[in-house]
């Protein structure tokens, strides 16, 4: 009786530990899954066209070296939802999609006309996809289009938007990165529109797609950021310039460095490098009516001096501070006016401003927040110091012989 | 057998910690953003303070009664019938309550982390574990808890720490924009979650070593607990805002998930849910060995650890039924807050009232003679 008790419990506890082998439920090993690291979605008709840029790993490993072929592959599936779509990949993909490493999201300028809404919910609420990715709309393009253009510096087209936009937002005030949490939550927030960065395709996008774009040293077709596209609610309704974007940019303290140019007095040309900017919105009442104060503090650096200038005297910083202040009120001033104009509703988040500081004067005016807007009263201070003019003490340009 | 599972002070303080953070991390931040939005940080402060109050109230109730349980006190109180159908009441919230933190478990791992693993199967392995350590004692289990308690400190600390650059101090703009209804709706999930479902330490306070809990030593816990509390919530506002918070199934979650430290030091999530999993833990075996134990009281059986294989098969499936979908499950919570409230009104307070009338009537005749 004690050795059946005994091998009993052995049985038992062998069999427990068989548990511990079988590893995860739903394991997915490497060679299983295809890499989706760029999606792009277009409206075609009543449906969803997403094509999926999948990585082919062989290919963007350091030790192999290239074959010739393409690092990556795209995938696309039309249907009436983005995630059937998605799942309808696997018709043409010999591998599921693995969504967890998405770097971009492409949006078609036709999609996006017809409103963006319905198209995001997925991401949020598929528990794979990870948030960190940016949202961009195609602009004169499908959005397919954008992920098909081959690009060299980083093998991977969806990394090179990626990083691309990356680095031109932090060191370059027109462009701004956009996440899907940010988009969300401007999209619900009342009294702000939201805005995305848009991209297009330069030089010639047939031969883009091919794999001899790369073997040029200047390749035939590039992707390009241009503008922010201006949403209302969810539906794209035009586009913000290059300067018109740097304004809004400031204004919505986007900005982390930039570099823009100043008048001589004596005609030419100054450029003062932006090192650091910070932007504070303040929503007052006053009179009754809302007032808006943009206070823009910016520490600046001489970077490039094109023109005569004295830059031994200490005035001539003075006057530098004092023209280049006057050009952020400008750059500001004309992009509100500009969407005052043009657009009549709030991209600049005026309204959540007034809420977060009058909760109950907002309640009042936010039925008619789109009149108030076009009338609304806003104010720039501007306080720009330069500290630095680099290494140099006055330009050579002033004691070039005659 | 039972007279030997006791345990410390010390230990009781631990596991209150444990029980007041318990589920909250799951769903408290979206309950009280619910109703008041960015104003939520002061629905939380103003539930804290209810709820050490309410919580005061039960600990003085079980002091009147000095080593007398829940059940004996319904007994002693309004006799063995009336006072088995009260305790009944009882048993079946404090069921209620083990099944749905599996529930919660359960519904979390299939949502975020393990999406084709049947709901079934985290149910059976969670409620396994709760039941195992609820067969080993209540001695067992309040180790385990001082064992783990270092980690979950630390655990719910380097949250904080990294959460703080994430978070953006507008978003608890406009302060106070709710009315004072709003607040008092969101803070009262604050008093009903952690605070009134403490009800089941009246089963416990009577296994203390020593003589009896301070208050002093009580408060302790309740204020860290209820510390715990408020800075989950405020910090929700703050990382995600009043709408993600509102929105997302699993706020806690989300919130981890934006921890990023110089793009380095990120995606540590799932090393943090390690720590709701942990105090969800221990709720769920402080409810499930309270009702074991009351159980046993109530129909006078000798040892409760005959019991609990019967009612892990019955909890893993009660569990599961609790809810066709998490829909449901979710919508359950206001409801659920009331059932928490009335709980301490008529189990404690109702039979306290009684209690009092009882002396008075048997006191008359004495005082008059």
């Amino acid at each position: 009786m004690a050795f059946l008790r005994k091998s009993l419990h052995i049985c038992l506890a062998l069999g427990l530990a068989s548990l511990l082998l079988s590893g995860c439920w739903n394991r997915r090993e490497l060679d299983d899954l295809a890499i989706q690291l760029g999606t792009s979605i277009d409206k075609i008709g009543n449906q969803y066209r997403v094509a999926v840029q999948v990585v082919i790993p062989g290919e963007v490993s350091v030790r192999t070296s290239s074959s010739g072929i393409s690092p990556v592959t795209l995938y696309h599936a039309t249907a009436p939802t983005v995630f059937e779509a998605f799942r309808k990949l696997t018709e043409t993909s010999s591998r599921k999609i693995y969504s967890a490493h998405i770097r971009v999201l492409v949006l078609g300028e036709s999609l996006a006309k017809e409103g963006i809404g319905e198209v995001l919910d997925m991401f949020s609420r598929n528990p794979e996809a990870r948030t960190d990715f940016y949202l961009m709309v195609a602009r004169n393009t499908t959005a397919m289009q954008v992920l098909k253009t081959i690009t060299s510096l980083e093998k991977i087209p969806a990394e090179n938007l990626f990083y691309a936009l990356d680095t031109s937002a932090k060191t370059w005030a027109p462009t701004t990165t956009v996440s899907i949490e940010k988009l969300i939550e401007q999209l619900v927030t009342e009294g702000l529109s939201p805005v995305l960065t848009g991209v297009k395709v330069v030089g010639n996008a047939e031969r883009g797609e091919e794999l001899t774009n790369i073997q040029e040293i200047d390749p035939a077709a590039r992707t390009r950021f241009v503008g922010l596209a201006v949403f209302r609610k969810d539906k794209l309704v035009g586009w913000l310039n290059e300067e018109q974007s740097r304004g809004y940019n400031y204004i919505m303290n986007n900005v982390k460095s930039s570099a823009g140019h100043l008048k001589c007095p004596k005609g030419g040309l100054i450029t003062l490098e932006t090192i650091r900017n910070t932007t504070h919105i303040k929503a007052d009442i006053k009179g009754g009516k809302p007032v808006i104060t943009v206070k823009l503090k910016n520490v600046s650096s001489v970077s490039d001096v094109e023109c005569r200038i004295d830059l031994t005297k200490p005035e001539t910083i003075k006057r530098l501070e004092k023209a280049a202040e006057e050009r952020f009120v400008e750059l500001m001033s004309s992009a509100v006016k500009h969407v005052k104009e043009t657009y009549g509703f709030d991209i600049f988040g005026f309204g959540h401003q007034l809420f977060q500081a009058h909760p109950r004067a907002w309640e009042q005016r936010k039925d008619k927040w789109d009149e108030q807007f076009e009338q609304l009263e806003v104010k720039y201070e501007v306080d720009v110091q330069i500290h630095k003019i680099g290494t140099t003490r006055d330009s050579f340009l002033n004691y070039i012989k005659e | 057998m039972q007279a030997e599972q006791r345990v410390s002070v010390r230990q009781m303080k631990v596991l209150l910690i444990f029980f007041i953070v318990g589920d909250l991390m799951w769903y408290l931040p979206s309950y009280t953003a619910g109703v008041a939005d960015q104003d939520a940080w002061m629905a939380a402060l103003l539930g804290v303070g209810l709820g050490i109050g309410v919580s005061s109230f039960i600990y003085w109730f079980g002091s009147r009664f000095p080593g007398m349980t829940i059940i004996d006190i319904h007994r002693h109180v309004l006799g063995k019938f009336a006072g088995g159908i009260l305790s009944l009441l009882f048993l079946i919230h404090l069921m209620s309550n083990g099944s749905a933190q599996i529930r919660v478990i359960g519904d979390f791992m299939t949502t975020q982390m393990m999406t084709e693993t049947p709901l079934r199967v985290v149910l059976f392995l969670f409620a396994a574990v709760v039941l195992i350590s609820v067969r080993m004692g209540l001695t067992v289990i309040a180790r385990t808890g001082q064992v783990f308690f270092m980690m979950f400190m630390l655990l719910f600390t380097i949250l904080i720490l990294l959460l703080i650059p994430e978070s953006e101090p507008s978003k608890i703009l406009p302060i106070a924009s709710h009315s004072a209804a709003d607040i008092i709706r969101g803070g009262l999930f604050v008093v009903a979650f952690p605070y009134c479902q403490m009800t089941v330490f009246l089963m416990l306070f009577p296994l203390l070593e020593e003589e009896r809990l301070s208050l002093k030593q009580y408060m302790i816990p309740l204020i860290i607990g209820g510390a715990v509390i408020i800075i989950v919530v405020t910090l929700s506002i703050l990382v995600l805002g009043a709408y993600m918070t509102q929105h997302q199934l699993y706020s806690t979650y989300t919130m981890a998930k934006k921890i990023s430290i110089g793009n380095f030091l990120q995606r540590l999530e799932a090393i943090l849910v390690i720590n709701y999993l942990l105090s969800t833990y221990f709720k769920c075996v402080i409810t499930l060995y309270a009702f074991c134990r009351g159980l046993t009281q109530l129909f006078g059986l000798r040892d409760y650890r005959v019991l609990t294989l019967p009612i892990f098969l019955f909890i893993f499936g009660y569990s599961y039924v609790i809810s066709t979908n998490v829909v449901f499950f979710n919508s359950l919570g206001p409801a659920w807050a009331l059932w928490e409230m009335s709980n301490v009104i008529f189990l404690l307070g109702f039979v306290y009232v009684v209690h009092l009338l009882k002396g008075l009537i048997k006191g008359k005749p004495l005082h008059s003679s």
